[in-house]
C-alpha cells in the first residue's frame, strides 16, 4: 500500500467517525492556533516596543552649534566658539556682562596655552556673531527681528548647510538629516497674531518626528527648499489660534517678518499622548524652509543639525562619526574642544538628575558609556520581549501537547476498537507496515487538518489582536510553514505508539478479538 | 505434487496454567482442484488447523509446504504476501468492514497486492467480482443494508479478488439459513468446477461437509478419518437433518 493510498484509507476511516475526528483535531487546532497567535503577539509587542523606542527619538542625534555648555566658570571649561571668535567681529550688548571672545584680539595673558588651563579667565559667548543686523544686514525684517531680544541670542554659528550635506553624504547609517535655524517669531493673519517658535528646517523633518501626522496639506518640498520659497507649515496650535479649530488653512496666507507666506500644510500629533499644547515647540510652532529663513535674515549658519540613524543600535557610532567629521571640517586640532555639541537621547538621559558638569565629565571620560547605555537598552528591550514571546508560546505549546495527547488517546482507542478490522486486513494480505502506515496516516491526517485549521484560527486571532491592540501582530510565512511541520510532527510522534501497537498484533489474535 | 502438503503438524496453546494440545501430529495432502470438507466437533482442533492452513498462525512443530514452499519459516511480511496471493478467506461472521460499501469491501485485498493496480482498474475488477456473485446492483450498499447471504457473497467476491488458488472457508454457513447456505455452497462448487479453485471448507455440520469431494474428520487434535465423498449431492437438496438445522 502506497503512502497516498494510506491517506485515502485514513481519510475514509476518519470520516466514519466524523464527530470524534473533529473533536480530536480541535485539540490540535487550538494548540497550533494559540502558538501562532502568541508568537505573532510577542513579535508584535517587540515591533511595537522598537517603534516606541524610535518614536521617542532614541535614534535621533542633535548637533547644536557652539559648545556653550562649557561655561567659563567651570573648572576645565573653555570658550565655546573659538573658531568663530577668530573671524567674527566683536559684538557687545551694552549694559550686559557678556562678551564674545575674540582670541586674536585678547591680551596675551588671556590667551591660554591649553584650553584646560585652570586659571584661564571666564568668557561666555552670548550672541550669534551674525546677530548684529544693525551693522551687517539691511534686510527690512532684520530690524524687527532685532527687537525680539530672544532671537538668535546665545547661538554660536559654527554649523553650515555644507556640514549638513557632508553628514548626509559621508556617514554610513544616516537615515535623515535636517538642518535647522530656530527663532521666536510673531506670525500674523489679519488682526490675529500669535507669538511662537519658528523652525527653519528641511523636508525630512516630518520623517524624523515619528509622532507627527499631517492634519492638512503637506510638508514643504525639496523644490521649495532649494528655491527658498516663502511657504510655511503651521503647527496645529498655531493653526487653531490663527484660523480656529477644524479649519483647513492650506492655500491661505500668513505674514511673518512682514513677508507673506503661503500655508502648505498643518502638522498635528498622531497620538493623544503627545497632543500639542501651547508652548510645546512642536505643534505650537511654524516650519519654514531653512533656506528661506537664511535668505530673509541674511544668515549663513545654522543653529542645529538633526540626524537620525537607521537603527537604534548604530546611533552611538553615527554620533561619533558626526563628531569626527565636523571636527575635521572645522579644522579643530586634537587639543581643542568641539565647537558644537552632539547629543543623543542616551547622553541626555545619562545627564538627567545629576549635576550636568558631573554628567558631562562622566560622558566625556568614559568613551563607551553612551554606547553601553544605548545597546544595553536595546538589547534589554529585545531580550525581555523575546522572553515574553517564549513564555507566551510555551504556554500555548502546552495546549498543543494536550492536543497531541488527545490524538494519541483517540488512536489507541481506535486501534482497540478496530482490532478485528486489523485482523481482517492482515488476513487479506496487509503487512505489519501497511497497518502501521494506515494508523500513522490517520494520526497525521488528524493533526495536519487540525494544524491547517489552526493556522486560520491563528490568522484570525492575530488579526483581532491587531485590531484591538493596534499591534503589528503578523504571522509570517515561515511561522505558517513551521506550524504545518510541527502539526505533522505531533501526528507522527503521538501516532507512532498506537500504530506500532496495531502493527504488532498477531493476525489470528486480532481476527478473533471480541 | 500436492498443492498443500502437511507433515506431523503440532500446536499447543497455553490458556492460563493449562496447556491445550490443539493439534497433535496432523499430516494431510491436498491436491489442486479438491473440495475438502474438514469436519469435527468444537475443540477437535479443526479451527486451529484452518489457521495454520491460512498462514494466520504458526505451528510449534511439523512442516507445511504450500505449493512446494515451506511457509513455517517465512517472515511476517512474506506470510502476508502468501495470504494475499494464495488464499481467499471466507469467515463465519463475514468480516466485512462496517459503514463501507460492498464495492470497497471487495476492493480491499487489491490494496495490499504486490501488483499495483490503478484505482480505476481495482474498481472495475471489484465490480466484476460482485457481478460474478450476482450482487452488481448492491455494489454501493453498506453491509448493514445487505442480508446475511448477500454479505457472505460479498465476502466470497472479496476472497476471489486476487485470484488465489485456494479458498479457505471457516464455517461459512454458520450464520446463514438453509436456503442461503445451499446457495453459498453451490457457489463454492461452481468455483471449483469452473475455475479449478481448491476449496477447503471447515464445518461442524455433516450435511454441509457432504458438499465436498473429500471429507476429513478431526477429533482431539488428530485426523480420525479421511475419505473421498462419492455421495456428493447436487445443488438444491439437503438431508432432512440439515433442513431442520
Amino acid at each position: 500500500m502506497s503512502i497516498a493510498e494510506s491517506f485515502v484509507v485514513a481519510l475514509k476511516a476518519l470520516k466514519k467517525n466524523g464527530l470524534r475526528s473533529c473533536l480530536t483535531l480541535l485539540g490540535i487546532t487550538i494548540g497550533v492556533g494559540a502558538v501562532l497567535t502568541m508568537i505573532a503577539v510577542g513579535n508584535g509587542a517587540r515591533a511595537s516596543i522598537e517603534d516606541q523606542v524610535t518614536a521617542a527619538g532614541m535614534n535621533i542625534i542633535t548637533i547644536t552649534a557652539g559648545n556653550y555648555q562649557m561655561k567659563g566658570e567651570e573648572q576645565g571649561g573653555g570658550v565655546a566658539d573659538h573658531q568663530a571668535a577668530y573671524r567674527r567681529p566683536r559684538f557687545r550688548e551694552p549694559g550686559r556682562d557678556v562678551v564674545a571672545f575674540d582670541r586674536a584680539a585678547a591680551p596675551a595673558r588671556l590667551r591660554p596655552a591649553r584650553y584646560d588651563d585652570a586659571d584661564r579667565p571666564a568668557f561666555r559667548l552670548i550672541a550669534h556673531p551674525e546677530d548684529d543686523p544693525m551693522e551687517k544686514h539691511n534686510h527690512p525684517t532684520a530690524r524687527e527681528r532685532l527687537g525680539d531680544s530672544a532671537a538668535g541670542l546665545g547661538a554660536a554659528a559654527t554649523l553650515t548647510l555644507d556640514d549638513a550635506r557632508a553628514i548626509r553624504k559621508a556617514i554610513a547609517g544616516v537615515q535623515y538629516v535636517a538642518s535647522g535655524v530656530h527663532e521666536s517669531a510673531r506670525v500674523t493673519r489679519g488682526d490675529r497674531r500669535w507669538f511662537t517658535r519658528l523652525h527653519g528646517t528641511e523636508p525630512d523633518m516630518p520623517r524624523i518626528r515619528r509622532s507627527w501626522s499631517l492634519a492638512h496639506g503637506r510638508f514643504f518640498s525639496d523644490a521649495e527648499l532649494n528655491g527658498s520659497r516663502q511657504v510655511i507649515v503651521l503647527g496645529s496650535i498655531v493653526a487653531e489660534r490663527l484660523f480656529g479649530a477644524a479649519v483647513d488653512p492650506v492655500g491661505d496666507e500668513v505674514r511673518l517678518w512682514n513677508q507673506p507666506f503661503t500655508i502648505v500644510g498643518v502638522i498635528a500629533s498622531n497620538s493623544w499622548a503627545t497632543a500639542g499644547v501651547v508652548g510645546d515647540d512642536q505643534f505650537d510652532a511654524i516650519y519654514v524652509p531653512v533656506t528661506t529663513v537664511q535668505t530673509l535674515l541674511n544668515l549663513t549658519k545654522l543653529n542645529t543639525i538633526t540626524v537620525t540613524s537607521t537603527s537604534v543600535a548604530t546611533t552611538t557610532r553615527v554620533s561619533r562619526d558626526v563628531t569626527k567629521l565636523l571636527r575635521a571640517r572645522h579644522g579643530i586640532g586634537e587639543e581643542a574642544p568641539d565647537d558644537f555639541v552632539v547629543r543623543t537621547q542616551a547622553s541626555t538621559a545619562l545627564g538627567k538628575g545629576i549635576n550636568p558638569q558631573i554628567a558631562r565629565a562622566i560622558a566625556g571620560n568614559v568613551p563607551g558609556l553612551e554606547q553601553v547605555t544605548l545597546e544595553q537598552l536595546s538589547t534589554t528591550l529585545e531580550k525581555s520581549s523575546r522572553t515574553m514571546t517564549a513564555l507566551l508560546a510555551s504556554v500555548a505549546a502546552v495546549s498543543l501537547l494536550v492536543g497531541g495527547i488527545g490524538v494519541m488517546n483517540i488512536m489507541l482507542l481506535s486501534v482497540t476498537e478496530r482490532t478485528r478490522e486489523i485482523g481482517l486486513r492482515m488476513a487479506l494480505g496487509a503487512r505489519p507496515r501497511d497497518v502501521m502506515l494506515q494508523f500513522l496516516a490517520e494520526a497525521v491526517t488528524l493533526s495536519l487538518a487540525g494544524g491547517v485549521i489552526g493556522i486560520f484560527v491563528g490568522l484570525a486571532a492575530s488579526g483581532g489582536v491587531r485590531q484591538l491592540l493596534r499591534w503589528s501582530a503578523v504571522i509570517s510565512p515561515a511561522a505558517i510553514a513551521a506550524a504545518i511541520v510541527v502539526a505533522a510532527g505531533v501526528g507522527i510522534f503521538f501516532g507512532l505508539y498506537p500504530a506500532r501497537q496495531a502493527a504488532r498484533l498477531a493476525p489470528i489474535d486480532a481476527l478473533r478479538f471480541e | 505434487m500436492a498443492l498443500i502438503s502437511i507433515q506431523n503438524l503440532r500446536k499447543t496453546y497455553t490458556i492460563g496454567e493449562v496447556a491445550v494440545q490443539a493439534l497433535r501430529g496432523v499430516s494431510l495432502d491436498i491436491h489442486a482442484g479438491e473440495f475438502v470438507s474438514i469436519v469435527g466437533p468444537s475443540g477437535s482442533g479443526k479451527s486451529t488447523f484452518m489457521h495454520m492452513l491460512g498462514c494466520l498462525d504458526r505451528p510449534d512443530a511439523g512442516s507445511y509446504l504450500l505449493d512446494g514452499r515451506d511457509v513455517s519459516t517465512l517472515s511476517r511480511d512474506e506470510l502476508a504476501r502468501v495470504r494475499n496471493t494464495m488464499i481467499g478467506f471466507v469467515f463465519q461472521s463475514f468480516n466485512l468492514l462496517p459503514r463501507t460499501s460492498a464495492l470497497e469491501n471487495v476492493e480491499l485485498p487489491t490494496l495490499y497486492s504486490p501488483d499495483k493496480l490503478p484505482a480505476a482498474a481495482r474498481r472495475a475488477k471489484a465490480m466484476a467480482a460482485l457481478k460474478a456473485v450476482g450482487l452488481e446492483n448492491r455494489a454501493h450498499h453498506h453491509p448493514n443494508q445487505l442480508s446475511g447471504g448477500q454479505q457472505q457473497r460479498v465476502a466470497i467476491a472479496r476472497a476471489l479478488m486476487t485470484q488465489p488458488p485456494i479458498l479457505l472457508a471457516d464455517e461459512p454457513t454458520g450464520n446463514l439459513d438453509t436456503r442461503t447456505s445451499i446457495e453459498v455452497l453451490e457457489i463454492f462448487q461452481q468455483l471449483r468446477e469452473e475455475r479449478g479453485i481448491t476449496v477447503i471448507l471447515i464445518t461442524h455440520e455433516r450435511d454441509i461437509a457432504e458438499f465436498g469431494s473429500r471429507i476429513v474428520n478431526f477429533l482431539d487434535g488428530v485426523i480420525v478419518s479421511d475419505v473421498a465423498n462419492t455421495s456428493r449431492r447436487p445443488g438444491g437438496e439437503l438431508a432432512p437433518s440439515a433442513r431442520i438445522a
